[in-house]
């Protein structure tokens, strides 16, 4: 199995819905002893959806909980990374948040897996990019 | 109704009742303290229990590009 990086789109389905094909993915990943990778930016980017979505907190602390169960290594970009994200997002037209997994998965030889159709139609000719 | 007081040392708590809501308790039961713990154990239980309901993948990229707009 190719090693992946992981988005926000995949992560969330896979916290948010127990029947998604990214949580039957992360198993299989998980059970094969592959590494999940992602962004630090995936951190916050959780926590804030799952504080739009739901209004519960105890629900809240429980969806949290599931997501820091989850193995994943975060890569983080340095300065002079976030100036070609930067440069990279003005190219493709694409916001910020998933370039940034993109180039974290590119420069390090990984392949992005979003469910975000709308950005990987945009950023495909980028390379290193799966649409689940 | 409103907490009106916390007392953190003594994990006390002061609860106003409106005073049309307080008749009606009373009816139910006389015991209004009573009433009001056993209210409030109730909705945790509920709270604490209550399935996790699922998000379909298109709210969650919908919601995803929302909650970008706010972080």
């Amino acid at each position: 199995m190719k090693p992946y990086l992981l988005d926000a789109s995949i992560v969330a389905a896979a916290i948010f819905d127990p029947t998604s094909s990214p949580l039957a993915l992360i198993s299989n990943l998980i059970q094969n002893n592959h590494k999940l990778f992602s962004a630090n930016l995936l951190v916050p980017e959780i926590i804030n959806l799952i504080h739009s979505a739901y209004k519960n907190p105890t629900q809240a602390e429980k969806l949290l909980n599931s997501f820091f169960q989850l193995p994943l290594s975060l890569f983080s970009a340095n300065s002079v990374q976030y100036k070609q994200i930067l440069l990279q997002s003005y190219k493709q037209n694409t916001s910020l948040y998933p370039t940034t997994y993109h180039f974290l998965a590119k420069v390090n030889g990984l392949i992005l897996l979003t469910s975000d159709k709308k950005y990987f139609h945009k950023a495909q000719s980028f390379g290193n990019i799966e649409l689940l | 109704m409103t907490i009106n007081m916390i007392n953190n040392h003594t994990k006390r708590l002061t609860i106003t009742i409106p005073s049309n809501l307080y008749p009606q308790i009373k009816q139910i039961n006389p015991n209004v303290s009573q009433f009001i713990s056993q209210a409030i154990e109730e909705k945790l239980y509920s709270l604490q229990s209550s399935p996790i309901a699922p998000l379909p993948a298109k709210k969650i990229l919908s919601l995803l590009k929302k909650s970008r707009q706010n972080l």
